[in-house]
């Protein structure tokens, strides 16, 4: 079977990534989003305080349902529990995923879309888990463990 | 004409050029494809013009295998099981007719190609559009809608169309009422298909009723047309020329029992903002008298490349979730369905949360699966009786662990193709560890009990559905069917109907 591609419904930014540092604090301010504020726009406005995931914790809202899968996931990962392990196998995820003749990320709206890109992405290529029954992909299983180890931070 | 067996005097024979045995979907259209010939045909229905509760209990049997309703998956009476069709309608795939070498006993005589200006036929017999199973454009033109690609390479859309559904005899009944050179005869059990000495040839057809009366039909061609179930029974009980029962010279007939295991409940996927489903992919939609929906199929090239069998799946909207309601701690479902709904919405929706009334939905999966051609599957004869003293049948239908683990990696396939979407979540109910549950239930499809093959020593009937070895009986119905692929077989069976019809309509002439 041929490797199969994109589909071009919805337009992502190829990536480049360039600072480990940068990334992962858009990592923590991704992952620890409530579900109640639309990503995109959180993200553009996270960058000065993302290192900072108790503030973010208070003031994104409540993340709890991602914290639960979060939790199950790292239960079955126990060797994950660890915000510097999960955005390094992110990180190295998006890596991977990256075109050569890439543009630099520099906002973090264009992360987030990357991000959203490279879960898809998981869910093309079968680069999924099953998580307590749920077909989730790999990315993010782990942003949901981000979440959750910060959630419990 | 319409006549009563019941009505005849004691020992009538009847004579005819073409006598079906069986007046449902399958005997119905082929007598039709006689209708104003020169051709006399005798069309023999078992039953009455309606459903009578003494007749459908001469379909009683025995389960030896799976569970599975004898008397409930068919019905005995005029139009025979159309009277309960659900309508479904889809052809085939190519690769269904193909020999797989992972699939053994695959492969028929033929292709598709040789099928489809019957298809054609077939689909207006049962008031559906032809060839647009798999028409995308035509579907996203009726719809006004863009439809979702299917990235992984595992699946595809093909569309489903429902029959009205064609109820052969209230369709169809008048016309052959009408038709001078046809006689339809009630209450007509075959008991026997009687044959010369050397069985090579059928002399004639034994008919009982219930109230005792015997009749015969005498005629030149002859077509068992009974159902799946039934068509194997007739040949193994007509066995006084041989033992093993007609046809059943190399103990295949009632051997390679199919059926289109359904399994409810084999996942269920959240749906945070439905519109980016488009309606068709989620329910039935109709325009212009016609309805379908779309299946989610697995596409040939992935079929090939995991070696699986075909399958076929269908959602539909379950429940929906409130975004002002949390649901109950107790309902450990709708916990885990809206935990999700909200740790993924940011992939799922473009909506903000806020602003959303409804939380998301979840859609239940339907589906039904092909399953291997298998021998040690079969109708074989109980020792029981029915009331014409004919022996009951036994079914031991059964499945494999090769089945079951194909369904499995198809359902995860679905999962994968949602996940792609950027439309849903699947929670998988299938383990690839584990095998078929005690209860499966089919989709009342009988297939492969008299199946069809070049060779006398691999199938029951050649590529013309005649009886291997018998020059003058053919059978009619997915009873013929080598492999089952994952379409409700009515087209099909229809289709090789109409393509029988064409043989006989040379050979009689």
């Amino acid at each position: 079977m041929n490797k199969p591609t994109l589909p071009s419904t919805r337009v992502y930014p190829e990536i480049h990534i360039s600072r480990r540092r940068f990334v992962k604090s858009l990592l923590v301010t991704w992952a620890s989003a409530s579900s109640l504020t639309w990503p995109l726009a959180m993200a553009e406005r996270a960058p000065t305080s993302a290192d900072s995931p108790a503030w973010l914790l208070a003031t994104t809202g409540d993340p709890s349902a991602a914290s639960r899968l979060g939790q199950a996931y790292l239960a079955t990962r126990p060797d994950e529990h660890d915000v510097d392990l999960l955005t390094g196998l992110i990180e190295e995820r998006l890596s991977q995923s990256a075109g050569p003749n890439s543009a630099r990320l520099e906002r973090p709206a264009d992360i987030a879309k990357a991000l959203m890109r490279l879960v898809r992405t998981d869910y093309i290529q079968n680069n999924v888990i099953n998580l307590e029954g749920w077909v989730l992909s790999q990315t993010e299983a782990r942003l949901y463990a981000l979440s959750a180890v910060l959630h419990n931070a | 004409m319409f006549i009563d067996a019941l009505d005849l005097s004691e020992q009538t024979q009847l004579e005819a050029d073409l006598a079906i045995i069986g007046a449902g979907p399958a005997g119905i259209t082929l007598a039709r494809t006689f209708a104003g010939t020169p051709v006399k045909v005798c069309l023999l229905e078992a039953g009455a013009q309606a459903g009578e509760t003494e007749v459908q209990a001469l379909y009683s049997g025995e389960n030896v295998g799976i569970d599975y309703s004898l008397t409930a998956s068919r019905l005995r009476f005029f139009g025979g099981t159309s009277n309960h069709w659900g309508g479904f309608t889809r052809p085939l795939d190519p690769i269904d007719f193909e020999q797989r070498d992972w699939v053994p006993y695959s492969g028929w005589p033929f292709t598709i190609d040789e099928l489809q200006p019957y298809y054609t036929e077939a689909c207006q017999l049962v008031e559906v559009l032809p060839d647009r199973f798999d028409d995308i454009p035509f579907w996203e033109e009726v719809t006004g809608t863009t439809f979702p690609q299917f990235a992984t390479g595992r699946m595809r859309p093909q569309f489903v169309q429902y029959s009205p559904p064609t109820r052969f005899s209230k369709r169809y009944g008048s016309e052959l009422q009408q038709a001078d050179n046809i006689q339809v005869v009630f209450h007509a059990n075959v008991t026997h298909i009687t044959t010369a000495e050397s069985a090579r040839t059928v002399t004639g057809l034994e008919i009982s009723t219930l109230n005792g009366l015997k009749h015969r039909v005498k005629a030149r061609q002859y077509v068992l047309a009974t159902g799946g179930l039934e068509n194997a029974r007739m040949l193994l009980l007509s066995n006084r020329t041989n033992p093993a029962g007609l046809g059943n010279q190399h103990d295949l007939v009632g051997r390679f029992f199919m059926e289109h295991p359904h399994l409810g409940g084999c996942g269920e996927i959240v749906v945070a903002e439905l519109d980016r489903l488009p309606k068709m992919f989620r329910e039935r939609i109709k325009f212009d008298g016609y309805s379908a929906n779309v299946a989610y199929n697995p596409t040939a090239g992935f079929l090939r490349e995991q070696k699986l069998l075909n399958a076929t799946f269908m959602v539909g909207v379950a429940a929906k979730y409130r975004s002002d309601t949390p649901p109950d701690p107790g309902n450990e479902r709708a916990v885990k369905h809206t935990d999700m709904l909200k740790a993924a919405r940011r992939y799922l929706s473009d909506v903000e949360p806020q602003d959303a009334e409804i939380l998301g939905v979840w859609l239940g999966i339907g589906c039904a699966s092909e399953q291997v051609p298998n021998p040690a599957s079969r109708v074989s004869l109980s020792q029981e009786r029915d009331r014409l003293g004919l022996q009951k049948i036994r079914l031991d239908w059964r499945l494999t662990q090769q089945d079951w683990s194909s369904l499995v990696e198809h359902a995860h396939s679905l999962a994968l193709e949602f996940g792609a979407f950027e439309i849903g979540r699947m929670l998988l109910n299938l383990e690839d560890t584990a095998s078929w549950p005690d209860k499966v239930n089919g989709g009342n499809h009988h297939m492969g009990t008299t199946r069809m093959h070049d060779d006398p020593k691999q199938g029951v009937v050649d590529r013309n559905s005649r009886v291997h070895g018998v020059d003058n009986l053919y059978v009619a119905g997915s009873s013929v069917f080598p492999t089952s692929g994952a379409a409700n077989p009515t087209l099909t069976l229809l289709a090789l109907t109409l393509r029988l019809g064409a043989h006989l309509t040379k050979k009689l002439s």
